[in-house]
């Protein structure tokens, strides 16, 4: 008899612990194709020029104790992101162009653009739960397989209920990731390239039930 | 006139006063041949791009008769075709379309080729009649499609390929209308779209050709299906092999969809027991009673092939890859027209239309005489067909490693957005259009009587 009332309780923690360990399972929302764009902005000596993409894989992470569908206060937050984009993905509208840019990224080599989180906070507390969350994300970021830390202040707009689509922008240095800015000779002579490009993304993603069944 | 096109290909914005402001202004520099002979050099680029751009996708040839084989020596000539298997069932004809494809596979059955998951794309070059069920499997199979033109011999057919084609998400379908890829043609549509040749009112175009058409075999089977052209029950005929590519280019020049054909008939020269024709007039009638008038015959081959079309200011005609203007004398000057290398036609002087054909370009490096754009269009058409393919196969690869490959729908939304990466090539509605006219000429032909050709016809 001692030792069937030791089987139960033992069999009920570890049905509680089970319990608490299915709660305890982060939040997952994985990228979506609906309305997800990057856009990169650059300078040249005869015009501005610009690629879009559509793609940016990835899932964004939020502890279940984090606030997700409520008023996160400012401060560290218990949420990640990691994202990537593939770069053939990326397209100015002209051939050449695109095949210039990815040579220059050493896309057979590496061939996507890659952002992990380290570090996310709550930059401005949302005043109630509809209101965009204002987070400052830093993390690495790995462009032609060299990684810099980076920091991006990004808008998760929660607008709705079944999707998360967060806005951010950042502008970085091409040389800074190993890449020198392309000076292609073309039908009307040499272009030069200006080292700076602003990079502008709409992440969406949407939610997985549990963190199971987002693998 | 109501401005409709179906077609992904995009046209430069041209009007007539930015045409011929453009074309006076600092002695062709941006005029109609220095214009054309840049883009000549930027698509020369662009070509060359391409090929380190994007990884050649494993190709196939299904139909091995003499088209088949044009097409695997075509192939031979694209740096990007990476041919790994063909396709036919007629013994002698695959040992000797293996000449143009040492390395490929061969396969006396076309569903052991699509079996193959290295060969992502096929051109079917099988007897029209056969076109269909050998589309379906491919775009079942996920293979990207290049079907010759017409799509096939019957309505239910073309209907059936659309739908199929529709509904293959991720698979590129491209029609054999070579026209449609060709630089120069779209070098000439800018021109004719300007408003350059005043009103374009009527088109004329013509392919004569003596032969016979017909295939000797010492096997009357064999050569009773390999004649299968000359068999009206089973073949659109002259109207449908040949005919196909002038309704279209015509139809896509003039930017309308024909709302009638009549056609005519006859046979003058080879009374071989033939059901088909070996001489026909098409007329398609257009919006605004403008109409094509198309003489095809394989009894006299004077003056080959071309087109004519005849605007209130210039009449242009185009043979093969080059192209004239005939000026009428109250047209107004153009302006660039002065400086343009011109050529005697019978009394009548031609402005040569041809990019790099100006005095300009003469004092230069190259010939005025020699064409930027030398190949034929079936080159720029299977050069589309590589690129477009491997462009596809790549964004169903980007998809699917980042996003829920079972939303067809996002997919398909995904692939629409990548159009302005592809090469100008015909779309699917390009071919059913140019496949219901062909379709319906031929009937127009075979009744000697005036079909009309509604809009539903060529709903896909």
């Amino acid at each position: 008899m001692r030792l069937l009332t030791r089987f139960i309780l033992v069999a009920a923690a570890l049905a509680l612990s089970l319990v608490g360990s299915a709660h305890a399972e982060a939040i997952i929302y994985k990228a979506s194709p609906a309305g997800s764009t990057v856009k990169i902005d650059g300078t040249s000596t005869i015009h501005n020029w610009t690629v879009e993409g559509k793609i940016i894989g990835g899932q964004f992470e939020a502890d279940p104790g984090f606030p997700m569908n409520g008023t996160p206060d400012a401060g560290k937050a218990s949420t990640k992101a990691k994202a990537s984009i593939p770069i053939r993905s990326l397209k100015s509208g002209k051939t050449k162009m695109d095949e210039v840019m990815q040579e220059h990224m050493k896309a057979k080599d590496h061939p996507r653009i890659d952002f992990e989180t380290t570090e996310m906070s709550v930059k401005v507390a949302p005043a109630s739960a509809k209101d965009a969350i204002v987070f400052d994300a830093k993390g690495k970021l790995t462009i032609s397989g060299v990684t810099k830390e980076t920091a991006m202040i990004v808008t998760c707009d929660r607008s709705d209920a079944t999707k998360l689509k967060f806005k951010g922008e950042t502008t970085l240095k091409m040389t800074d990731f190993g890449i020198q800015p392309p000076a292609p000779s073309l039908a009307l002579g040499l272009i030069k390239t200006g080292d700076e490009v602003k990079i502008t993304i709409e992440w969406v993603t949407a939610q997985a039930r549990t963190e199971a069944a987002a693998k | 006139m109501k401005m409709q096109d179906s077609s992904p290909v995009k046209v430069a914005a041209v009007n007539r006063r930015n045409f011929i402001k453009r074309s006076s202004a600092g002695t062709l520099a941006a005029t109609l041949a220095g214009a054309a002979f840049t883009s000549s050099k930027a698509q020369a680029a662009e070509a060359a791009g391409e090929k380190k751009l994007l990884d050649p996708v494993g190709i196939g040839v299904i139909g091995c008769g003499a088209w088949g084989r044009d097409v695997l020596r075509t192939l031979a000539e694209l740096p990007s075709a990476n041919v790994l298997g063909i396709a036919e069932n007629y013994e002698p004809f695959l040992k000797r379309a293996k000449d143009s494809a040492p390395k490929a596979q061969g396969y006396s059955d076309y569903k052991e080729l699509l079996a193959n998951k290295d060969i992502k794309s096929v051109v079917i070059a099988t007897p029209t009649h056969q076109h269909k069920q050998v589309v379906l499997d491919s775009l079942a199979a996920g293979k990207h499609v290049y079907c010759e033109a017409p799509l096939a011999n019957n309505e239910e057919d073309v209907r059936a390929i659309a739908k199929a084609a529709s509904a293959a998400v991720g698979s590129f379908f491209q029609p054999g209308l070579q026209n449609r890829s060709d630089p120069q043609r779209h070098f000439l549509l800018a021109f004719l779209r300007s408003g350059a040749a005043g009103t374009i009112f009527r088109a004329r175009s013509q392919w004569q050709k003596k032969d016979s058409w017909r295939r000797r075999s010492p096997n009357p089977d064999r050569e009773k299906e390999a004649n299968w052209r000359l068999d009206d029950s089973i073949s659109l005929g002259l109207a449908g092999e040949i005919g196909i590519q002038h309704f279209d280019a015509v139809s896509w020049f003039l930017k309308e969809d024909p709302i009638a054909v009549s056609g005519f008939g006859a046979t003058h020269l080879w009374n071989d027991g033939r059901t088909v024709p070996d001489s026909v007039q098409v007329v398609l009638e257009y919006p605004n009673k403008v109409f094509l008038n198309c003489d095809i015959t394989l009894a006299n081959s004077f003056d080959g092939d071309h087109e004519l079309y005849y605007g209130t200011d210039s009449a242009v005609m185009v043979r093969k890859n080059k192209a004239w203007m005939f000026r009428e004398a109250d047209a107004p000057l153009l302006g660039w027209e002065v400086y343009a290398r011109k050529d005697a036609f019978f009394g009548e002087l031609g402005i040569a239309l041809v990019a790099n054909a100006t005095k300009l370009v003469a004092q230069g490096e190259k010939p005025a005489e020699e064409a930027p754009y030398a190949n034929t269009p079936l080159f720029y058409g299977l050069e589309a067909f590589l690129h477009n393919s491997a462009t596809y196969t790549a964004g169903v690869a980007d998809f699917t490693e980042n996003y829920d490959a079972s939303d067809k729908q996002a997919m398909k939304e995904y692939l629409d957005s990548l159009q302005k990466s592809l090469m100008p090539s015909a779309s699917l509605a390009d071919g059913v259009k140019a496949s219901m006219v062909a379709i319906k000429a031929s009937e127009a032909i075979m009744k000697n009587q005036r079909v009309a050709l509604p809009k539903s016809l060529f709903q896909v």
